[in-house]
């Protein structure tokens, strides 16, 4: 046999009596990278929505005090904007398809550099949620007078800086986590393929 | 809507051997390559707007069914399965198709050794394109093509021989 044989072959092949073709076609059977984070996008942005809307009642439900209230939905309405801006930028990476019409490797990097840049609006976006949270703990802390509050700001400076670090640490942990499950196996997936378009 | 739509499957019917071999050189299972096989047509219906009749409805074809093949990921449950064996029939009556046939099974065989993009190079070079009509397509430089065609051949003859079969 050789490469001729193969063409051939090849080219005789034309029994396709077996091979079904869809009488409807059904776009949700969608297994591709994209389609897949795609997915994950919306049930983000689901679980955001639901989180956002239960965070409003939590003043009503903990009783807060006026200042605390007050302090509380200046956060959460910075929270709000801040949630608004990352679901535009989230919308619009969602509705740019990768284009399939486009050569190989330019498609290839445009999915690539689609994820990439998904990954780092998702952690910037986590950290500016996380600050705002930080700023509401110290807020609450250390500047609303109440009896919870005067006990903890009695605490060492060390220990407080402890418990925020540690804090941090775990969204950031957890972040990374959830950013690897949803989008970093895909992302070096299509790495892998990146590299064999290379010269040589 | 109900029109393209049929059109877009009359055009699919017309053409669904070659996909049929792209999810053959991409995917070894049969499950897999069904799988392949829907979200190839589901991937061009999605593209089918913007086809614009400039190429031919094969030449775009090739490029959106190969770009989806190449980054098309497995159903995990099954990634674990590997099918080394001689599916498909073969004919008995005739022994020129039986030939043909047998070779077919063993390149399908070695082709699933290979990396994405030589599979890609592989059927371009079976469907008779040029170096620079290759690089094209994939958006490679055509010495890049070539290189890679040629690497990809010699791969695929070492895997043939090595299944047993004289090359």
């Amino acid at each position: 046999m050789n490469f001729d044989d193969i063409k051939s072959a090849w080219n005789s092949e034309e029994d396709n009596s077996n091979i079904i073709v869809p009488v409807k076609i059904d776009s949700k059977k969608a297994a591709l990278p994209v389609d897949k984070i795609r997915s994950n996008m919306r049930l983000e942005a689901i679980v955001q929505v639901a989180a956002l809307m239960l965070m409003y009642f939590v003043p009503a439900y903990y009783h807060f005090g006026v200042v605390m209230t007050t302090a509380y939905y200046c956060v959460y309405g910075i929270a709000v904007a801040i949630t608004a801006y990352y679901f535009i930028r989230f919308y619009f990476f969602y509705r740019r398809i990768s284009n399939t019409e486009l050569n190989s490797k330019d498609h290839i990097y445009a999915v690539y550099y689609d994820i990439k840049l998904n990954i780092e609006m998702y952690r910037s976006f986590t950290y500016a949620l996380l600050m705002l949270a930080l700023g509401l703990i110290i807020t609450a802390v250390f500047f609303i007078p109440s009896a919870d509050a005067a006990a903890l700001s009695n605490k060492p400076i060390g220990y407080l800086i402890m418990v925020m670090t540690v804090f941090t640490a775990l969204i950031a942990i957890a972040t990374e986590i959830a950013l690897h499950r949803n989008y970093g196996r895909y992302l070096k997936a299509i790495k892998a393929i990146l590299d064999e378009f290379r010269e040589g | 809507m109900k029109n393209k739509e049929q059109e877009f499957l009359a055009l699919i019917e017309a053409n669904k051997g070659i996909i049929h071999k792209i999810s053959r050189m991409y995917m070894d299972t049969q499950d897999d390559q069904q799988d392949l096989f829907q979200e190839i047509v589901c991937q061009l219906w999605k593209s089918y707007d913007s086809f614009k009749h400039q190429s031919s409805f094969s030449t775009w074809m090739y490029r959106v069914a190969l770009n989806t093949a190449i980054v098309f990921l497995k159903k995990e449950k099954r990634q674990l399965r590997t099918s080394d064996q001689m599916p498909e029939h073969i004919p008995a009556d005739d022994p020129q198709a039986a030939i043909r046939e047998t070779q077919l099974q063993h390149f399908y065989r070695a082709v699933q050794k290979l990396e994405r993009l030589e599979k890609a190079l592989v059927f371009y070079h079976l469907e008779n394109y040029s170096h620079r009509e290759i690089a094209e397509n994939l958006g490679i430089s055509e010495g890049n093509a070539r290189v890679k065609l040629n690497r990809a051949k010699e791969k695929l003859k070492t895997l043939i021989k090595q299944q047993g079969y004289e090359f």
